[in-house]
């Protein structure tokens, strides 16, 4: 019974999901929530991969989500450290707070 | 199919409450739902390695870090929202749609009809699953894999760099010191955590919070309060009225530098001398 979904409504969850993501990042202003909404986006294209691994029976595509799921936890980290120091400098999360290069 | 409609229900509500909501926390929990939906979705599509890796990674460590930052930082609340439509949301919605539009069109346009993998159903029954993604992840794809190492070795040592960056220490007192007969740019007096900094060395701003003049001409002063007057720092420059300014009996500075001094910092202490005048 599962296997009657067509590979094709996986990947249109998946465009949902990431126009949702892609979205979100252009409306909200709370650093926080942006992240999120990146790390939404990341996930709607891993379920692409797994969907055409499925479909196409190959590893490969297994293989790279598990390499974008190493990457997106490095990224997550280095962002909530960024995330942290930044709010040292000027207090509240706003990225419109954050406009300058200079210290 | 029934099982898919209702996970790819709950991953686009859930997707929807990590915009908005008000409260981030609910946001990161909104984020839960989505990854624990998407991570299901994974073992419908008979990946179960990457189902139980989704769960540990992102269910289990990346929104227990937003959540742990979140109540780090305070930042329960986002920012206030009257209105979720105004014309700047709706142009980011019609952009969305379009994204989504373009996305949709280049599935259905270019569906990929490629040559079969090696995953296949006899293959996963023979071997196990992921006996099959490990043996592809260390053969095809053994230089990703360690450059995934590499990445994580770099990561680590950047968040340890920011973390150790934040702990350095703040002197209560810091003294911008005018002095052309001080040698030296620095000197820290750790038992009163004063420390003095010679601006006559250094040339360039810094965070203070007194100022001593010592032994500089009218000419030193005016280029030390034009750079202040110029600069663009926030928080500076809503601190330096608050500043006092000590001016010895050694440097004879004249009454229009004196007055530029007075104009800039709060309180401006002239050596006895010139009272005497």
């Amino acid at each position: 019974m599962i296997n009657e979904v067509p590979v094709s409504f996986y990947l249109l969850l998946s465009a949902i999901l990431f126009a949702i993501g892609a979205g979100g990042v252009l409306i909200r202003r709370n650093i926080i929530i942006v992240l999120m909404c990146v790390e939404m986006m990341m996930n709607s294209v891993n379920l692409t991969f797994v969907a055409f691994s499925r479909f196409l029976e190959s590893a490969t595509g297994q293989v790279f989500v598990f390499i974008i799921m190493a990457v997106a936890a490095v990224e997550v980290a280095i962002g909530l450290a960024l995330l942290v120091e930044l709010n040292r400098h000027k207090q509240g999360v706003d990225i419109n707070e954050f406009n300058s290069l200079k210290g | 199919m029934i099982l898919f409609l209702i996970l790819a229900a709950i991953a686009i509500v859930s997707a929807f409450g990590v915009i908005f909501n008000k409260n981030v926390v609910h946001s990161a929990l909104s984020l839960l739902v989505n990854f624990a939906s998407i991570a299901v979705l994974y073992f419908t599509l008979n990946a179960q390695f990457l189902g139980i890796a989704q769960i540990l990674v992102y269910a289990g460590a990346i929104v227990v870090l937003f959540l742990f930052v979140v109540m780090l930082l305070g930042a329960e609340l986002g920012e206030p929202v009257s209105s979720w439509i105004n014309a700047r949301n709706v142009f980011m919605v019609v952009l969305g749609l379009i994204l989504l539009t373009v996305v949709g069109t280049a599935v259905f346009e270019y569906f990929p009809n490629g040559a079969k993998g090696n995953l296949t159903q006899e293959a996963v029954t023979q071997f196990g699953q992921t006996q099959v993604i490990a043996a592809s992840l260390f053969t095809d794809h053994l230089l990703s894999f360690q450059l995934v190492a590499v990445l994580l070795s770099v990561g680590v040592v950047g968040v340890v760099w920011l973390a150790q960056h934040q702990q350095r220490h703040k002197f209560r007192t810091v003294i911008a010191v005018l002095d052309g007969n001080w040698p030296q740019e620095t000197t820290v007096d750790a038992e009163a955590d004063i420390m003095r900094v010679n601006w006559l060395k250094r040339q360039t701003l810094f965070d203070f919070n007194r100022v001593e003049i010592k032994q500089a001409g009218d000419e030193d002063v005016e280029r030390f309060v034009t750079q202040i007057r110029n600069d663009t720092d926030d928080w500076r420059t809503s601190y330096y009225p608050q500043i006092r300014c000590d001016v010895s009996a050694q440097c004879d500075l004249s009454e229009n530098t004196l007055r530029i001094l007075r104009d800039t910092f709060a309180q401006v202490e002239l050596a006895p001398r010139w009272i005497d005048d």
